[in-house]
């Protein structure tokens, strides 16, 4: 199965001007493979991610999921698509700070009706236990490190076995050691056969992809295999 | 989204904003408890209205007052023929003085109570007082409160004392011996003092005479027409059908009855719920507009929240259905802050009405208040909210994660 982009465009209009954010953008990702998204400061880099992880809508072109064409997809159908096969991971974490670090991860698992509460904290404990923030499983995010929130916000990626993730500067407020700890977590889940598309600065994230796409003002500029 | 793992959410959501919902207890507890008060009141007031009604006989009874022509014995008899009328009678009074003593010669060191004497015949009395008595020439019926007073008991014998006039300015007092026949339950009447006894007609026209000098046939003569009546209906049931048909015969009477005060109860209770609708109204929809921008300000703050759960899945109806929830544990909690509040306050003026020898006022919670209060919370929480509740779970998720 492949993710396939095809003459993308996304125009945002902002005080009466056109403003052209993505130009025509042509990608094909595989499953089974880290693909990186890399760009400076206003490419374009998480407004494709937005698009391909089905919470922004293309202004023109299509984009493929396998067959299917999602661009005119209703809000249901991408929310459900959210849901049971794709997971994003934020820059900023995003992690919900009332929610302990196991709220958190469990938030996926509370619009899925087929798991019930039991296997649903094995799961969530197996989540943290594989990102290895199983003894912080009872804090909230203000106790927690930048890494261990991005970890935390990892574990939530993968509770509920996503087979797409959207991963928007991972390892932008990480140090070394826990940028190293995700991107392992990352390889291993695209091992696993799972497509994982990252957008990064990061050359270290470069390191671990299989394909890189570079972005400069809107438009692939190159594609590194 | 399963409704516990919804209640779970709501709940913790709820916890973690108490403290911002304190503007939404504050204003639902005061639309409660005036919602209350005034359905408490109301109601009290029309119990108390209802008992007063059937318990007092007082309410059988209609002065009527002619302002222009006197009212004839024709007209009296008239009256009397009326359906519901038990007896009716002239208003006349005379003022005379009950003495014991052992005999007409003592002048001085016996006790003696002023009195006001009323003309009755046997239909009357019974009317009256529930007896079945003919009264002789010197039989009396007297205010019970006089019962035991200086010894005075049925069958007493006194004498009945009373102005008698031999020239225009000058007069005397002239005595009758008389028995006390019985004692009965004195109405209260506008035109009545506290003090009546009844007496047989030919005895008070015998006191009457000797007042105005002139004979008692003459007196008779001169009293056939009055212009005050007393009326009794034999039935508080049939009070204002009697006084209804009055008003509608005999324009020139007014009329005057404790039942016409009374009938104004309901009315008052009535007038309470209006009024009181009308605040709660008002409460409502001023509860509307702060509630509405309370939880508009507290989702304001969630934006970012609901961002997150929408970017991992959340449908618009998952974040609607999570919204509804946690408004309705807020409701919920509301309705019991409220009716607690107005149950303490209750309790308060119970005790103040209690002291007050207001009993019949006293205020109580029906079930059928409990569900219209909780039903007034969740239609203001509704209404108040569901805006904000399909603006919100509709946000745009990449502005309001990017915002953040």
């Amino acid at each position: 199965m492949k993710l396939i982009l095809r003459d993308v465009c996304k125009d945002v209009t902002f005080n009466d001007q056109r403003i052209h954010i993505l130009t025509n953008v042509n990608m094909e990702i595989r499953y089974g493979e880290i693909t990186a998204i890399i760009g400076s400061s206003g490419s374009g880099k998480t407004t494709l991610l937005n698009i391909m992880s089905l919470i922004d809508r293309v202004s023109s072109g299509n984009y493929y999921i396998g067959d299917v064409n999602v661009s005119s997809w209703d809000d249901n159908q991408k929310s459900e698509f959210r849901r049971a096969y794709s997971s994003i991971v934020f820059q900023q974490y995003n992690l919900v700070s009332r929610l302990s670090s196991y709220d958190n991860v469990k938030l996926p698992l509370l619009v899925n009706r087929r798991i019930n509460s039991s296997d649903r904290r094995a799961i969530v404990l197996e989540s943290l236990k594989r990102l290895g923030m199983e003894h912080r499983k009872d804090h909230k995010p203000s106790t927690l490190s930048g890494g261990e929130q991005q970890r935390i916000a990892i574990a939530r990626a993968l509770v509920n076995n996503p087979a797409t993730i959207f991963a928007d500067e991972p390892t932008g407020n990480v140090d070394k050691g826990n940028e190293s700890i995700i991107l392992k977590a990352f390889r291993d889940m695209a091992e696993e056969g799972r497509a994982v598309i990252i957008v990064t600065h990061s050359e270290t994230v470069r390191d671990y992809s299989n394909k890189v796409f570079r972005l400069k003002h809107g438009e692939i500029s190159e594609v590194v295999q | 989204m399963k409704i516990r793992d919804n209640i779970e959410y709501g709940g913790s959501s709820f916890l973690s904003q108490i403290r911002h919902n304190k503007s939404i207890f504050i204003v639902l507890s005061i639309v409660i408890i005036v919602f209350n008060m005034t359905y408490s009141l109301a109601m009290s007031v029309k119990a108390s209205s209802e008992s007063e009604i059937t318990d007092n006989q007082n309410l059988c009874y209609i002065e009527g007052t002619s302002y222009s022509d006197a009212i004839t014995t024709d007209t009296l008899n008239e009256i009397r023929a009326i359906e519901g009328v038990k007896s009716a009678f002239f208003h006349r009074l005379i003022s005379c003085a009950i003495e014991i003593k052992a005999d007409d010669d003592v002048k001085e060191g016996f006790m003696g109570y002023q009195v006001s004497a009323v003309p009755v015949d046997k239909r009357d009395i019974e009317a009256i007082t529930g007896l079945q008595l003919v009264l002789g020439e010197n039989d009396i019926i007297v205010n019970e409160s006089y019962h035991d007073e200086g010894g005075l008991q049925t069958g007493t014998e006194v004498f009945l004392s009373y102005n008698y006039s031999y020239n225009e300015y000058t007069g005397t007092r002239k005595e009758v011996k008389v028995r006390i026949a019985g004692f009965y339950k004195q109405p209260v009447l506008n035109a009545w003092p506290d003090d009546v006894i009844l007496v047989d007609s030919s005895l008070f026209d015998t006191m009457q005479s000797a007042l105005y000098m002139l004979s008692a046939s003459d007196i008779k003569e001169a009293q056939m027409d009055q212009t005050a009546i007393v009326i009794i209906a034999d039935d508080v049931s049939n009070t204002n059908k009697v006084a209804g048909i009055m008003k509608e015969r005999y324009e020139t009477i007014r009329l005057n009855y404790a039942l016409k005060a009374a009938e104004g109860l309901p009315v008052f209770a009535q007038a309470i719920f209006v009024v009181g609708g009308i605040i709660v109204i008002s409460l409502i929809i001023m509860s509307v507009v702060v509630i509405s921008s309370t939880m508009g300000n507290m989702l304001k703050n969630r934006l970012h929240e609901i961002g997150i759960i929408r970017a991992i899945g959340f449908k618009v109806a998952d974040v609607r259905q999570l919204l509804i929830i946690e408004v309705t544990i807020i409701a919920l909690s509301a309705v019991c802050i409220s009716m607690g509040s107005f149950y303490l306050l209750m309790v308060l003026l119970n005790v103040i009405l209690a002291k007050q020898d207001l009993f019949l006022l006293a205020l109580e919670i029906s079930g059928s208040q409990i569900l219209w209060s909780t039903g007034i919370t969740f239609f203001t929480m509704y209404i108040a909210t569901f805006k904000i509740i399909g603006k919100t779970s509709k946000l745009n998720i990449v502005e309001v994660l990017r915002y953040e």
